[in-house]
């Protein structure tokens, strides 16, 4: 399978273009964004969408399109998350558990167990674990992070200190940054804690998986 | 470590009964062979190769925990 690449001034033209470069109607195309459009603001460049249109192995362009199969049903995902602490703990000869709650309409997944420092020890693991049940949630349509054994606090306020710093760094150029992907938690930490940074303010641009915190000089101190 | 691959691809693909790995051994390594549906290799790849990363972070944790060091790739 490869990847054809389309750009348009939002998806929905991004996709239009692909149909025309593919000869296949948009319904009958397979996507993802690579990219959600972002508007020009406070000296920001404004990005166009940018699409990835998934091509089978073996159908050409402008062959009949194969639809994608419905998703097979998959066990709630407390339950599939409970299984995978049984897997890891068989695995790794450890006691771990992976307890479950919502909370605020977020899934947190907690590491519990005794066993649960030693696995979170490499420092790799615990980013790593989240990625790949925040996939599992994003399936679900929601929102998680795993806690536990220091790690979220941890997490927590490396990205606090790093908010901070490139405050620090807007100051001095007067260039807004923007922060890579962050789930709407982590974009809340950044919000929180620079709501009283002197000179900077902050806002989100985009939607969905492309939405970014934007980390700007306020714009009063730009007038004055 | 095959089970524990599995349960973490199913989670992440539209056809989890699709999903096999295949493990062979070679000079003390453990090779993982992840197969999925056509259509779900790009969710276990992810954006930037980032999910199979991920994956071959948490076998490798693993299997040094329990002194097999281990290779994860998706079988073609």
């Amino acid at each position: 399978m490869k990847d054809a690449i389309f750009s348009g001034e939002d998806v929905a033209a991004a996709l239009a273009a692909a149909s025309r470069a593919l000869g296949q109607p948009v319904g009958a195309l397979r996507y993802v964004v690579l990219q959600e459009p972002t508007p020009g603001r406070l000296g920001l460049t404004a990005q166009p969408a940018r699409i990835a249109v998934m091509m089978d192995a073996g159908r050409s362009a402008g062959s009949p399109p194969s639809p994608e199969p419905e998703p097979e049903p998959q066990p709630d995902l407390p339950a599939q998350i409970g299984a995978l602490g049984h897997r890891l703990s068989e695995a790794t000869g450890l006691e771990i558990a992976l307890g479950v709650a919502e909370k605020e309409g977020r899934l947190e997944v907690k590491i519990e167990g005794a066993g649960a420092s030693a696995f979170l020890g490499d420092e790799g693991v615990p980013p790593a674990l989240e990625h790949v049940l925040r996939r599992w949630a994003e399936r679900a349509g929601q929102d998680l992070a795993v806690t536990g054994a220091g790690h979220r606090e941890r997490r927590d306020e490396a990205l606090r200190v790093r908010a901070l710093q490139l405050a620090d760094a807007v100051r001095v150029d007067g260039q807004p940054r923007r922060l890579e992907g962050l789930n709407s938690y982590e974009r809340r930490i950044v919000h929180v804690a620079l709501q009283d940074a002197p000179g900077i303010e902050t806002f989100s641009v985009g939607e969905g998986t492309g939405r970014r915190v934007v980390i700007a000089p306020r714009v009063s101190t730009i007038e004055d | 470590m095959k089970d524990l691959l599995e349960t973490l691809a199913r989670g992440l693909v539209n056809e989890p009964s699709c999903v096999r790995v295949h493990e062979h051994e070679e000079d003390g390594v453990v090779y993982l062979d992840l197969e999925v549906a056509s259509a779900d290799r790009g969710r276990v790849i992810g954006r930037g190769g980032r999910t199979i990363d991920a994956l071959r972070t948490l076998l490798r944790a693993v299997g040094e925990r329990s002194g097999r060091p281990c290779e994860v790739e998706v079988a073609e």
